[in-house]
């Protein structure tokens, strides 16, 4: 019985995540359809009226627009964006060849901001109003307030031109990850950090806890058995903040370190008004964010057996 | 977010303790830091509304020949006033362009989170007190706008629509409202099986009446306290925007187009960009130290120890 | 996930391993932009596609020193007429892929590429069609469908790959680079870099001079960097070698630094205000007005930080045209505020809205040099307003503005033209002909001129042009500015001066001894 609950929910879910696909990818459909002029800009200032209209035509921009969208669904069915315009090659591997790039900075941002975060918010709970709470604070405080683009270049010239750790730009292993991964990191790790701090707060206010302190037990271990189980509902939604963060913030970051992830393609698909590559790009994204908001949900009913499939 | 909704909260109404501007009154003197955001972001909107009286010159007057100097450089005239933050690439008056900045930027702040506050809220509220199939086509509308990153969903809008100033706060706009809906319905799912709603429902209130009078004013203060926080958010963002080409055009003055115009200057004039982020960081950051106020006051946990901050054995005792 | 474990377990054992290993030597290019593809024909464009001219070479090059064409892939021509030129060809050069370079292997790949029917943009950039025929084995006939006296010149622009590429391989075209070069193509890494390496079989190792360069080094890398502070960051932090495009500031800065130093050069691109003369700009007071309103030398100093030379003319000074006895239009404030009273008097609304417009990310500091030229065209009392435009809104009104009778003559676009050609007639009816693409300026007399002397060639041709521009000067038709410098960081380490056509040849690089 309990295994068909779980399929059901499971299954519910899953359903739910490709409605979600299904109409993001629509909407994308849509809005490129009335984007700008991708041909003009593929063929530049000087040419002809009648180049343009051919090239609309070899790219079935010409067609009505219910065409074109059978025409995208079916593809999209099969994961087939069509050939990118700019680079005139299948547009869905292009994004796919840009993947591990940003898994790797999304995961480092993940492993900078939230096993610290975690540590340090809940060090901050325990002693209120020490000089480590109010360090946490102002630091998150101004992490959120921040322009990321200033702070980035701040960090490359202080840290890549002046001191020489780390590299400017480029993709590679350590020296190249850091910059960019600090300046995508600075926000969530405040948020993880004050999020934990008040969630474990909340716990240390609520009877059971009191009981436990009263039972004399250790307060590390109060910590742990109880406040932790009880705070990880939030502590982990705002995991799941983080991802999705670094991916939005990873447009502007990307481009600025030269960084050759989805980010930076996004960003130089919609400046060529790409379509298939724009759709392809957003669709992936949009696929990322979904698994983790799954994943989050999942862990959900793990934690709290009070929302367990609902 | 999911357990901020879950979680039941006690109405203010029903938690003790002064009320209204007395309260305000008493949180924004109880605290150093609380007053000194307040007195910040005072000073930004007197900027932004008398920014003609205030300011010491054009800030669209160039002068080739006085580009890039460094603050407290003397102006071209002895009688006027000098260059106190230096001037930019143009030779324009840096506190100039801030005062007159603080305009756009809070007025797209203001504007854009007023749309959608008021847009998500309503249709959190009527998602939340409706529930059924509404509920349903409302919350999976703000699962798929979820789904996409909101800058870039804003930057895909502004490609559509082109630069401009309304633009500009219709696209934030598009991808901020999301936050209150789920607010709006979790706050307004509390209250709608209440013994008030339930009463007023018995006597025959219509479902507006009761949203006015009974839910909005339960729900209200989470939302202005998410609404506090946007504005900075929304403050970013334009400079966000600003550095990817979609920022407002000339003649418009923002901070995030100073920041991003100082950009390629980081190295040899530091103040182009570092006063207006400066400015920019101190407002952002007063405003979510206002929220971070409200918070502790709206919520009757945190609101006892925070009115009582100054009781030191408080902190002694829960050791 | 992998790659990045990858990637990071060689850098590891690289740097384990360096001592040990051969030293290879490499040239690290930082570019502003990444190409959009391969295809062979971009290759003439540092910016269209980055390195892609030490894969590719034409039959055909230009020396810079003396402007004249000299013998390349071809060792000699032979000019047929007007539309045909017939090209002896060099023997036992190879291609990268084995194959032999001949002239059917030429004709393939041209009448390919060149073919508009096959939907490629190549023959737009010559403004002619041109096909090939093979005569013999080593000799190939190249012809125009228009006549054309400056053909050979324009071959400076025709880079070759492999003809077996288009015949067995067509699919491959945008993603590979076959040709014969002294470099052959590596990987692409897209949004990271492109790489290359070293030709053992170059046929220039054997005849650097005729080659105009020699290999130098085992690699080359060139990483795409958009961000202009970060391009230059990389240069200064070592990662670069060169670093393209760089901003006036930036150059500035390098004089201070040991490792680094500042390369800048004038390029063929000049700055200018397309004007024309429709609306009330076909009052010629207006027009001069316009033109005498703006401070050339101040711009050219003060926001391009003196990397730009103030000039009258469209076209720089080695050019086929161009007239040394056109100065630059003097800056006189008063003189204009007079001429558009004067214009006002006799009824001329000088009031109406101009726009003052650009196109994103053309240059570095256009946008700065757009709002100056509006704040100083108010000064004199013109009504202005700034619009900086994303390519694909700026693009079509750049281009089509001229065709639409209706429009007032009052959007006035701050850009650049680049003439590769060398020969003031692209230049000219392009911006001072009625039917040119980009033109707001029409006079007939002017337009007969153009094609008058575009039917000459050699001294004659040149005479005939200058005494166009003279007409066209006087008569005030666009606001030229200034031609522009291109800069660049170049490592103290390596020994490289950029050229008149700014591509980045590693043929004329090495390491600095």
């Amino acid at each position: 019985m309990r295994t068909f609950i779980i399929a059901r929910y499971l299954i519910r879910r899953l359903l739910h995540a490709v409605l979600v696909l299904f109409a993001v990818a629509s909407i994308v459909f849509f809005l490129g359809r009335v984007v700008g002029d991708p041909v003009r800009i593929v063929l530049g200032v000087e040419v002809p009226e009648e180049r343009v209209q051919a090239v609309r035509d070899q790219l079935g921009l010409n067609d009505p627009l219910p065409v074109q969208y059978i025409r995208f669904v079916s593809g999209a069915l099969v994961l087939d964006f069509g050939d990118s315009f700019w680079q005139k090659v299948p547009a869905l591997p292009l994004v796919v060849e840009r993947l591990p790039a940003t898994f790797a900075l999304t995961g480092t941002v993940f492993l900078m901001a939230v096993p610290l975060g975690i540590v340090l918010g809940t060090l901050a709970a325990l002693r209120p109003d020490s000089i480590l709470d109010r360090g946490i604070s102002v630091f998150s405080m101004l992490g959120v307030s921040m322009v990321d683009f200033w702070l980035a270049l701040m960090l490359i010239l202080f840290f890549a031109v002046q001191l020489g750790w780390f590299k400017t730009s480029g993709y590679g292993g350590f020296q190249y990850i850091m910059l960019p991964a600090l300046t995508l990191a600075v926000q969530p790790f405040g948020r993880v950090a004050q999020i934990t701090r008040s969630a474990m707060l909340d716990q240390f206010d609520l009877p059971h806890i009191g009981v436990a302190r009263a039972k004399g037990l250790r307060e590390r271990r109060i910590v742990f058995l109880h406040a932790m189980k009880n705070a990880a509902v939030p502590i982990v939604t705002i995991a799941g903040d983080t991802i999705t963060s670094v991916l939005n913030g990873s447009v502007l970051i990307e481009t600025i370190f030269a960084w050759p992830g989805v980010g930076q393609l996004t960003l130089l698909g919609l400046g060529r008004r790409d379509l298939p590559l724009v759709e392809a790009t957003v669709f992936t994204i949009a696929l990322l964010v979904v698994i983790v908001n799954l994943v989050v949900d999942l862990s959900y009913a793990y934690l709290n057996p009070k929302i367990r499939y609902q | 977010m999911a357990t901020q909704t879950a979680r039941l909260q006690p109405t203010i109404e029903s938690s003790s303790g002064p009320q209204g501007i007395a309260l305000a009154l008493r949180v924004i003197f109880a605290d150093p830091i609380t007053f000194t955001s307040v007195l910040v972001l005072l000073i930004v909107v007197i900027m932004a509304t008398s920014a003609n009286i205030l300011a010491p010159h054009d800030p669209a007057l160039q002068n080739l020949r006085l580009r890039n100097q460094p603050p407290m450089t003397a102006s071209v005239s002895d009688v006027t006033f000098p260059h106190v933050l230096g001037t930019d690439q143009l030779g324009r008056d840096i506190l100039s362009r801030i005062i007159f900045g603080a305009r756009t930027s809070v007025v797209i702040g203001l504007l854009t989170t007023a749309i959608s506050g008021v847009f998500g809220s309503a249709l959190g509220i009527i998602a939340g007190y409706y529930g059924g199939w509404i509920d349903d086509l409302i919350m999976r509308m703000v699962d798929i706008v979820m789904s996409i990153p909101s800058l870039l969903f804003a930057l895909l809008l502004l490609f559509i629509v082109g630069p401009g100033f309304w633009n500009l706060v219709l696209a934030l706009a598009a991808f901020r409202w999301m936050l209150y809906a789920r607010i709006g319905r979790g706050q307004a799912l509390n209250y709608r099986n209440s013994p008030f709603v339930d009463a007023a429902v018995a006597i025959g209130s219509s479902d507006a009446g009761i949203i006015w009078r009974h839910i909005l004013p339960n729900v209200a203060s989470p939302l202005i306290i998410l609404a506090t926080t946007e504005v900075a958010i929304l403050i970013l963002a334009e400079a966000g925007l600003s550095f990817l080409g979609f920022g407002l055009q000339t003649p418009s003055v923002s901070w995030g187009g100073m920041i991003n115009s100082g950009r390629p200057y980081i190295a040899t004039a530091w103040w182009i960009s570092a006063f207006p982020g400066l400015v920019m960081l101190v407002t952002t950051l007063s405003l979510n130290l206002l929220a971070a106020t409200l918070r502790s006051v709206a919520d009757p946990v945190q609101r006892g120890r925070w009115l009582n901050r100054q009781r030191p054995h408080r902190n002694r005792n829960r050791r | 996930m992998h790659k990045y474990i990858l990637v990071a377990v060689v850098a590891v054992l690289m740097t384990a391993l360096q001592p040990v290993q051969a030293q290879e030597s490499v040239l690290t290019v930082a570019v502003a932009s990444e190409m959009t593809s391969l295809e062979g024909y971009l290759a003439s464009s540092e910016a269209n596609c980055n390195g892609c001219i030490n894969v590719v070479e034409p039959l055909v090059t230009r020396d810079f020193e003396t402007g004249e064409m000299v013998p390349y892939l071809a060792t000699s021509w032979e000019i047929v007429d007007d539309n045909t030129l017939e090209f002896t060809l060099r023997e036992g050069v190879t291609y990268h892929d084995g194959s032999d370079f001949n002239a059917e292997s030429v004709a393939a790949y041209i009448n390919y590429v060149y073919d508009p029917a096959n939907g490629l943009p190549a023959s737009d950039s010559l403004t002619n069609v041109i096909t090939a025929e093979v005569v013999d084995e080593f000799t190939v006939r190249i012809v125009a469908e228009n006549a054309d006296p400056i053909l050979l010149q324009k071959m400076y622009t025709v880079n070759l790959e492999s003809g077996q590429l288009i015949t067995d391989s067509l699919d491959e075209y945008p993603t590979t680079l076959v040709g014969t070069g002294p470099y052959m193509f590596e990987e692409w890494r897209r949004g990271e870099q492109i790489s290359f390496v070293a030709n053992p079989d170059w046929w220039g190792n054997d005849d650097p001079e005729a080659a105009r360069g020699a290999i130098a080094f085992d690699r080359l890398v060139y990483r795409f960097i958009p961000d202009d502070t970060v391009r230059a960051a990389a240069a200064q932090a070592g990662e670069v070698d060169i670093a393209q495009f760089v901003t006036p500031d930036a150059c500035e800065g390098a004089a201070d630094l040991d490792d680094v130093r500042c390369e800048s050069l004038a390029s063929v691109e000049t700055m200018f205000m397309r004007m024309g003369n429709g609306g009330f700009m076909s009052d010629i007071r207006v027009r001069e007005a316009m033109i005498l309103a703006v401070d050339k030398e101040l711009i050219a100093d003060a926001i391009m930080g003196g990397t730009a030379t103030v000039t009258g003319q469209i076209v720089i000074p080695v050019t086929t045209g161009y007239n040394p006895d056109l100065p630059p239009y003097p800056f006189d404030p008063e003189r204009a505020s007079a001429l558009l009273e004067e214009a006002a008097a006799d009824g001329i609304d000088v009031g109406q809205p101009i726009t003052i417009a650009s196109r994103e990310g053309l240059h570095p500091r256009h946008d700065e040099v757009a709002e100056a030229v509006a704040a100083m065209l108010a000064e004199v009392g013109f009504n202005t307003s700034v619009e900086v435009l994303p390519p694909d809104v700026f693009n079509p009104t750049w281009s089509s503005y001229s065709d639409d009778p209706d429009q007032p003559g009052n959007w006035i676009a701050v850009h650049l033209h680049g003439n590769e050609v060398l020969d003031l007639y692209f230049s000219g009816i392009r911006y001072f002909g009625c039917d040119g693409s980009s033109s707001l300026y029409c006079d007939e007399e002017v337009d007969a001129m153009w094609e008058a002397a575009n039917m000459l060639s050699g001294e004659e041709r040149d005479l005939a042009l200058r005494e166009v521009a003279a007409v066209a000067y006087n008569d005030f038709g666009n606001g030229i500015i200034a031609h522009l410098n291109f800069s660049y960081l170049v490592s103290e380490g390596v020994a490289w001066q950029p050229q008149l056509d700014h591509r980045i040849q590693a043929k004329e690089a090495a390491p600095a001894s």
